[in-house]
C-alpha cells in the first residue's frame, strides 16, 4: 500500500491511471515476452540455420530447413492425417453438442440439472488418464470391448490395425472428453436467446427446423465460431490421446504433426533445426484454417 | 415452446418426444459413465486377470495388490514415490494458479478499465500469443529456461505457464461487466487505479477467480509434455503425475495394468473435487468465456 | 458442503485403506544403503530403463563400485524409460546436464558420432582390451580406425518361440518346428483350422513385430530373403525391387490376410509373453525372451522351445537376424573423461568378473562382445543347467550368422516397415513395392557414404 499513496500523490490521474496500468500489466507481459516472445523469436530465427543438438556449431542454411519440411513426406502425411481428424471431430462434436444442447434445454428438472453438471466433469481429466482408461476398452488381447466381443463369439476387433477403427480409437475419447463443454457452451447460448423471440416464431406456426435454421443459428452464430475455433486450434496439436491409444498406426495413418516431431526428434533421423521449422509450419497451418473459419462464418453473415 | 405444452395438455407425440430425450440423454450419461466403470472395477483385478482372454466383467479375486504396487513403486527402477510426486504436482499446481491468479487478474483489470501508453498495441501482442502452438515453442523454450538455470527445479515448472493471454482476456471480460460507478465512487474517497482493485476488484471477483483458478489449476495439474522434458529422473522429487502414469502405462507389462489403472484413478481425485467445487459456477463462467 | 466433505472423507478413508496393503512378492525392497564417497567426482550415468531382473543386476553393479571409497568416483545412475531415452538425451544436449556416460544402440551410434555427441575414446582403453574384442563388436564400435564406445552385450534380434503344448495340441503330436516359411504358412494353416474347430478365439497360430519394431525386427529376414538389407552396401541405390522384398511382402499378406497373427499386437521385446500366457502358439521375438521366460515364467521353462526363424529357401546356412544391442559412450560434455573411462572399464572392459556375473545372471540369453568372457562362459555353461541346452544351441547358433544393425538412415527401414504393412493391409503388392523403391531411392540421395566400407 505503500505504493499506492505514492501515486496517490500523483494529483493528475490521467498519469496515475498512465503509471499504474503500465505496473499492473507489467509481470503478465514480462512472463508473456520471455516465455512465449523469445521463444519465439528464437524458433524463426533457428529454422534458418542448420544444427543438431550436441556440440557442433550452427550453419546458416537459408530456407533449406523449410524446403526439407516440405519433402519430409512422413510429416506431409501427419499433417493431413490430422486435418482428416479435426474434420471428423469438428463435425461430430459441434452437431453433437448442438443437439444434445437442444434436448437440455426442454429438460427443466433435477436430472437436467443433473445431466448438465455430470457432463462436465470429463472435460477435467488428462488426456493420458482418458487414454489409459480407454486403453482398457481397446486393447486387442484381451481389452474389455474384445473381451465382451469373444464372449458373443464375434470377432475380436483391432483398434490399431485398421485405418477405421485407429481413428475411432482416437476420435471418440477426444469427444469424451470435449463433448460435454461443447454442449454446455451451446445450452448456454440457447438459454441467452429471449424466450420472446420463440414465442414470435411459434405465433408464426414455424416448426423446430424452422426455428432452428432463422432464429437459433443466426443467434449461436458467435459460438459456433468461438468452438469451432478451439476445437480446430486443439485438434491440429493432438498428442497425448494419439501417442497412447494407436501411436501412429497403422501406416502412420493416425500420427499427428506434434506426435510426429516428437518421435523424430528422439529417434534423431530429422535435425532439431528442421523440427523447429516443422513446428513453424504447424502454427502457419493452424492460424490459416482458423482465418478460414473467420472467413467463412463472415461471408455468411453479409448474405443474409 | 416448452411453456406451451405444459398449460396445453400433451399429445401422445409430444410425450413420445419427451419420453425420447430422456432416453438419449440417459445414453448419453453412459457413454461417460462406461469406461469409467470399467477403469474402476478393473484396478482391482490383478495381473493375470486383467488382459485375459477368459474375460469376466467383474474381478474373480477382488485384490487390492494394484495399490500396494503405487506404495512400493519407488522401490522398483521407477524409483518414484508415487503419493510424494502427487502431492508435488499438487503444490505445484496450486502455487502456480495463486500466482497465475493474480498476475492475469490485475493485467486484466488494467485492460479493462485503465488508459496508458501502447494499451492498443500490448493488447494486440499479448491476444496473438493465444494463437502460438505449444510445440512451436517447445524446444526453444527449453533452452530459455536452461539459460535462466530454471531446469529440474521447481521453477521451471511453475513460472513459464504463469501469464496466459487466455486468462488475461478472461478478466478482462469479467471486470468489463463490472459496474464503472464504484470506481468513481473510490476514486472521490482518495484511491488510486491499484487501490480500487484490491478494495473493489478483487474482493467481488470470486467467480471469474473460481472458474479460472479451476482451469489453471487442472491445466498444471494435467500438463505432461513440459515436465517430461525438464524434469530428470534424478530430480524424482519433481515428477509430475502425468509423467509418472505415463512412464507406468510403458511399464504396464510389468507392473500389470490394473496398476497403470489405480494410478489414474487416484490421479482423478483432485479433478473430481474441482469438479465438485466449481459446479455451481460452471454456467457462470461459460457465458463469460467470452462469446459475444 | 455435504457433497465436498463425503469426498474429503471418502479420499482419507481410502488412503487409510491403503496405507495397510502390504508390498507385492515380485517387489524386492532392498534396505542396503549405497556408499557414499566424500569429496569424490560424481561420473553420470544413463541407463535403459530394461526389465525389473535387469536392472537388478545393473544396481547392484553399481553399489558395488560405489563400495571402493578410495577410488576417488561415485557413481550416479539414472533408469530412463525406452520411450523417452533419446528424447531426454537431446533435451539434454540442449539445455545442459549431460550425463558422463550413456548407452546407445550400435544402430544408433553412428549418428551419435556424426552430431560430435560421442567422443574418440580409443586412447582411454589399453590395446588388450580392444583386441579381447570380437571382429563383429569391433566393428560395431569403430569408426575410420577409432573407437567410439564399448559394447556391452549383443543379441539377436529375431528367433522363434512357441509353446509346445500347444504345438501338439493344435498341430498333432508330429508337428515339427517350420524350417521354411511354406511349411510355416501350412503349419499355421493346421494351426489355425484346429483352434476355429475348437471355437477358441483370440488365440492366433504366429505372431510378427507390427509397428516401429517391424522396422528393425525384419532385418534379419530381408537379409535371409535377399541376400542384403534394403540399400546396396555402398548407400547408392534401393534394393527394394530384389524378388526377395516382394516374396516377404507375400508373406506378410498371407500371414495377415488369412488370420494367423493378430492384426495388431503388444510391444514386440515382449511378445514372448503371448506364447507364455497362449495367446499365440508361436511367436517371432528376441533372444532376451529367454531371461524374460527364466526370470517371469520360470514355471513354463520346459513348455517353451526356441528355434531359428524360418527362411524362403530352408538353407540352414543363412542369416536370420542382426545382433542387436548396446555399448557405452562417452559424452562430449563430459568434464573428467578418465574417471568416466574408469567406469567403463571396471562395468565391462578390464575385469572379466562383471561381465560374467552379468551373462550368467542373464541366463545366457546375451552373447558378450569379449572373446575372454565368451570363453569363460561357455566354461561355465557346462556346470549349470539351468538353461535348457537347446535354447543356448538356437542363441548361438543364430547370433552366430547373425549380421550387425545396419546404421543407414532409419527412415529406409521405416519405409520397409510402410512396404510390409501395406501388403499385411491387402493393399496391391506390386504398386506398394515400387512406391517404397522410390521412396528409398530418394532416401539414398542423401544417405551419404556408409563409414564402414
Amino acid at each position: 500500500m505503500a505504493k499506492a499513496s505514492l501515486y496517490q500523490s500523483l494529483r493528475n490521474r490521467k498519469t496515475e491511471e498512465k503509471v499504474s496500468g503500465l505496473i499492473l500489466i507489467a509481470p503478465a507481459f514480462i512472463l508473456l515476452t520471455i516465455f512465449v516472445l523469445v521463444p519465439l523469436i528464437l524458433s524463426i530465427y533457428r529454422s534458418f540455420f542448420y544444427y543438431e543438438s550436441g556440440p557442433n556449431e550452427a550453419v546458416f542454411a537459408g530456407f533449406q530447413n523449410y524446403i526439407r519440411v516440405f519433402q519430409d513426406e512422413s510429416f506431409l502425411r501427419s499433417l493431413a492425417n490430422v486435418c482428416i481428424m479435426t474434420l471428423f471431430i469438428v463435425l461430430l462434436q459441434v452437431v453433437g453438442s448442438f443437439f444434445f444442447a437442444n434436448i437440455l434445454v426442454r429438460m427443466k428438472n433435477k436430472f437436467g440439472v443433473f445431466v448438465r453438471t455430470i457432463i462436465y466433469l470429463p472435460y477435467l481429466f488428462s488426456g493420458i488418464v482418458v487414454a489409459c482408461i480407454f486403453t482398457l476398452l481397446t486393447y486387442y488381447n484381451g481389452g474389455v470391448i474384445n473381451g465382451i466381443l469373444g464372449k458373443m463369439n464375434a470377432d475380436p476387433i483391432s483398434f490399431t490395425g485398421s485405418t477405421f477403427w485407429a481413428y475411432v480409437a482416437i476420435i471418440v475419447p477426444t469427444i469424451w472428453v470435449g463433448g460435454g463443454y461443447t454442449t454446455l457452451i451451446f445450452y448456454s447460448g440457447l438459454i441467452n436467446i429471449p424466450r420472446s423471440l420463440y414465442e414470435a416464431m411459434a405465433v408464426d406456426g414455424a416448426s423446430f427446423w424452422n426455428t432452428t435454421f432463422y432464429l437459433v443459428l443466426p443467434s449461436l452464430k458467435n459460438y459456433f465460431v468461438l468452438t469451432i475455433v478451439t476445437l480446430v486450434t486443439g485438434s491440429l496439436q493432438m498428442f497425448e490421446i494419439p501417442m497412447l491409444m494407436t501411436n501412429g498406426q497403422p501406416l502412420n495413418k493416425t500420427m499427428t504433426p506434434v506426435l510426429y516431431l516428437i518421435h523424430a526428434r528422439a529417434n534423431g533421423n530429422v535435425p532439431q533445426s528442421q523440427i523447429i521449422a516443422a513446428s513453424i509450419v504447424i502454427m502457419i497451418v493452424i492460424g490459416a484454417i482458423n482465418a478460414v473459419v473467420f472467413c467463412v462464418t463472415n461471408r455468411k453473415e453479409k448474405k443474409r | 415452446m416448452s411453456s406451451y405444452g405444459r398449460q396445453k395438455k400433451k399429445t401422445g407425440g409430444q410425450i413420445a418426444i419427451t419420453i425420447l430425450l430422456y432416453v438419449i440423454a440417459v445414453i448419453v450419461l453412459l457413454n461417460i459413465a462406461i469406461p469409467l466403470f470399467f477403469g474402476l472395477i478393473s484396478m482391482f483385478k490383478n495381473k493375470n486377470e486383467i488382459f485375459t482372454l477368459d474375460f469376466h466383467v467383474f474381478p474373480q479375486v477382488w485384490s487390492t495388490d494394484n495399490f500396494s504396487r503405487l506404495f512400493y513403486l519407488q522401490y522398483t527402477t521407477i524409483g518414484v514415490n508415487f503419493f510424494a510426486s502427487f502431492g508435488m504436482t499438487l503444490l505445484v499446481a496450486a502455487i502456480a494458479t495463486l500466482l497465475s491468479l493474480f498476475i492475469n487478474s490485475i493485467a486484466g483489470y488494467a485492460f479493462a478499465r485503465l488508459q496508458f501508453p501502447g494499451k492498443k498495441v500490448l493488447w494486440i501482442i499479448v491476444m496473438a500469443t493465444m494463437f502460438i502452438p505449444g510445440i512451436t515453442i517447445l524446444l526453444t523454450s527449453i533452452s530459455v529456461v536452461a539459460a535462466m538455470g530454471m531446469m529440474n527445479t521447481i521453477w521451471v515448472l511453475i513460472v513459464p505457464g504463469l501469464a496466459s493471454a487466455y486468462n488475461i482476456f478472461f478478466f478482462r471480460q469479467a471486470y468489463l461487466g463490472f459496474p464503472k460507478d464504484y470506481d468513481e465512487a473510490a476514486r472521490v474517497d482518495g484511491c488510486d487505479s491499484i487501490a480500487i482493485y484490491f478494495r473493489i476488484y478483487l474482493p467481488n471477483s470470486a467467480t471469474p477467480m473460481v472458474i479460472m483458478g479451476a482451469g489453471t489449476f487442472m491445466g498444471y495439474y494435467n500438463s505432461y509434455l513440459w515436465p517430461t522434458l525438464t524434469i530428470d529422473s534424478n530430480h524424482a522429487q519433481y515428477t509430475q503425475i502425468m509423467t509418472l502414469i505415463n512412464r507406468l502405462f510403458n511399464e504396464a507389462s510389468t507392473l500389470g495394468y490394473g496398476a497403470v489403472l489405480a494410478a489414474a484413478f487416484i490421479s482423478l481425485i483432485p479433478a473430481v473435487v474441482v469438479f465438485a467445487v466449481i459446479q455451481r459456477f460452471i454456467k457462470e463462467g461459460i457465458s463469460l468465456t467470452g462469446v459475444k | 458442503m455435504k457433497q465436498q466433505r463425503f469426498l474429503f472423507s471418502s479420499f482419507f478413508v481410502l488412503l487409510a485403506a491403503l496405507a495397510s496393503c502390504t508390498p507385492p512378492d515380485d517387489i524386492v525392497i532392498d534396505s542396503e544403503a549405497e556408499k557414499v564417497e566424500e569429496n569424490a567426482t560424481t561420473v553420470s550415468m544413463w541407463m535403459m530403463d530394461f526389465e525389473e531382473w535387469e536392472n537388478r543386476i545393473n544396481i547392484s553393479q553399481r553399489k558395488k563400485f560405489n563400495s571402493n571409497l578410495t577410488d576417488g568416483i561415485q557413481l550416479e545412475q539414472t533408469y530412463i524409460n525406452k520411450n523417452d531415452f533419446d528424447d531426454l538425451i537431446r533435451s539434454r544436449y540442449e539445455s545442459g546436464n549431460v550425463p558422463d556416460i550413456y548407452m546407445v544402440s550400435y544402430g544408433n551410434l553412428y549418428k551419435e558420432i556424426k552430431a560430435g555427441r560421442a567422443i574418440d575414446i580409443t586412447q582411454y582403453f589399453s590395446d588388450d582390451s580392444w583386441n579381447d574384442l570380437t571382429d563383429m563388436a569391433k566393428t560395431a564400435v569403430n569408426y575410420g580406425g577409432k573407437y567410439y564406445a564399448y559394447p556391452i552385450l549383443m543379441e539377436p534380434s529375431t528367433i522363434l518361440a512357441y509353446r509346445k503344448d500347444l504345438l501338439t495340441k493344435y498341430a498333432g503330436a508330429d508337428a515339427k518346428t517350420p524350417e521354411t516359411w511354406d511349411e510355416l504358412l501350412n503349419l499355421c494353416g493346421t494351426i489355425r483350422s484346429a483352434l476355429r474347430s475348437a471355437g477358441v478365439k483370440n488365440v492366433y497360430p504366429f505372431s510378427v513385430p507390427t509397428g516401429v519394431a517391424c522396422a528393425w525386427g525384419s532385418w534379419g529376414m530381408q537379409q535371409a530373403a535377399t541376400g542384403g538389407l534394403a540399400v546396396t552396401d555402398d548407400w547408392t541405390a534401393s534394393r527394394i525391387t530384389d524378388p526377395g522384398y516382394t516374396k516377404l511382402a507375400e508373406l506378410w499378406r498371407d500371414l495377415y490376410g488369412n488370420g494367423y497373427v493378430p492384426l495388431s499386437s503388444g510391444d514386440y521385446t515382449e511378445a514372448v509373453f503371448d506364447v507364455a500366457d497362449g495367446k499365440s502358439v508361436m511367436a517371432t521375438c528376441g533372444s532376451w525372451s529367454i531371461s524374460t521366460v527364466l526370470n517371469q515364467y520360470p514355471d513354463q521353462k520346459d513348455n517353451i522351445g526356441f528355434v531359428p526363424m524360418p527362411t524362403f529357401s530352408g538353407d540352414k546356412s543363412l542369416t536370420t537376424a542382426t545382433n542387436g544391442g548396446w555399448c557405452y559412450v562417452i559424452s562430449s560434455e563430459c568434464k573428467h573423461v578418465e574417471a568416466a573411462a574408469k567406469v567403463i572399464r571396471w562395468l565391462t572392459a578390464e575385469d572379466t568378473a562383471q561381465a560374467v556375473d552379468y551373462f550368467e545372471r542373464a541366463h545366457y540369453s546375451k552373447y558378450s562382445p569379449r572373446k575372454s568372457v565368451q570363453a569363460i562362459l561357455a566354461q561355465d555353461y557346462q556346470k549349470q543347467n539351468d538353461v535348457p541346452q537347446e535354447w543356448v544351441e538356437t542363441i548361438n547358433d543364430v547370433a552366430g550368422k547373425a549380421i550387425l544393425e545396419p546404421i543407414y538412415d532409419w527412415n529406409i527401414s521405416v519405409a520397409v516397415e510402410g512396404l510390409l504393412e501395406e501388403a499385411a493391409m491387402g493393399n496391391d503388392i506390386p504398386t506398394a513395392v515400387k512406391k517404397c523403391d522410390s521412396t528409398v531411392q530418394g532416401l539414398c540421395a542423401t544417405a551419404g557414404t556408409n563409414p564402414r566400407l
